[in-house]
């Protein structure tokens, strides 16, 4: 069964990250405030 | 997910995939896959340990993860998934999305 994050929970404010990203430059949770962010956790390409 | 992206840019959303990768590797998937979105690779998992997405050995690995966060930065949707085919339909993250606006 899924479960929810311990650590993250619903109605919690989301813990800011920056991290580089793949078409270059660094991407901050942050800046998106004003609009909804999907974060979509993979589990790697093989 | 990469066929729905449309319907969550229409709904001024974004969505950002977090790979426990290195760039190069995830530079590679995402274009041969040819994958619109951003994706951020994050090889020492410390935003999947940020967001308590643990790797298990029951999963085989990396659990997946989805999370929405509304426009004021607060988590409206946490779920975590003990295997790959264990994330939210599309639809059902659309309709999360529908219910914030």
């Amino acid at each position: 069964m899924p479960v929810e994050s311990e650590t993250v929970p619903v109605g919690a404010p989301a813990p800011d990250f920056t991290l580089e990203s793949i078409a270059g430059g660094e991407v901050t949770l942050s800046g998106f405030r004003g609009k909804p962010v999907v974060l979509v956790f993979l589990r790697g390409f093989r | 997910m990469r066929d729905g992206y449309s319907e969550f840019t229409r709904r001024g959303a974004e969505i950002l995939a977090i790979a426990p990768d290195t760039l190069g590797n995830a530079r590679e998937f995402f274009q041969e896959h040819d994958i619109p979105f951003p994706c951020l690779p994050d090889p020492d998992r410390a935003v999947f340990r940020l967001y308590d997405v643990k790797s298990s050995p029951i999963s085989l690995g990396q659990r997946p993860g989805l999370f929405v966060v509304d426009g004021e930065g607060v988590v409206r949707s946490a779920y975590l998934g003990w295997q790959q085919w264990e994330i939210p339909r599309v639809e059902d993250t659309l309709a999360q999305l529908d219910s914030l606006a």
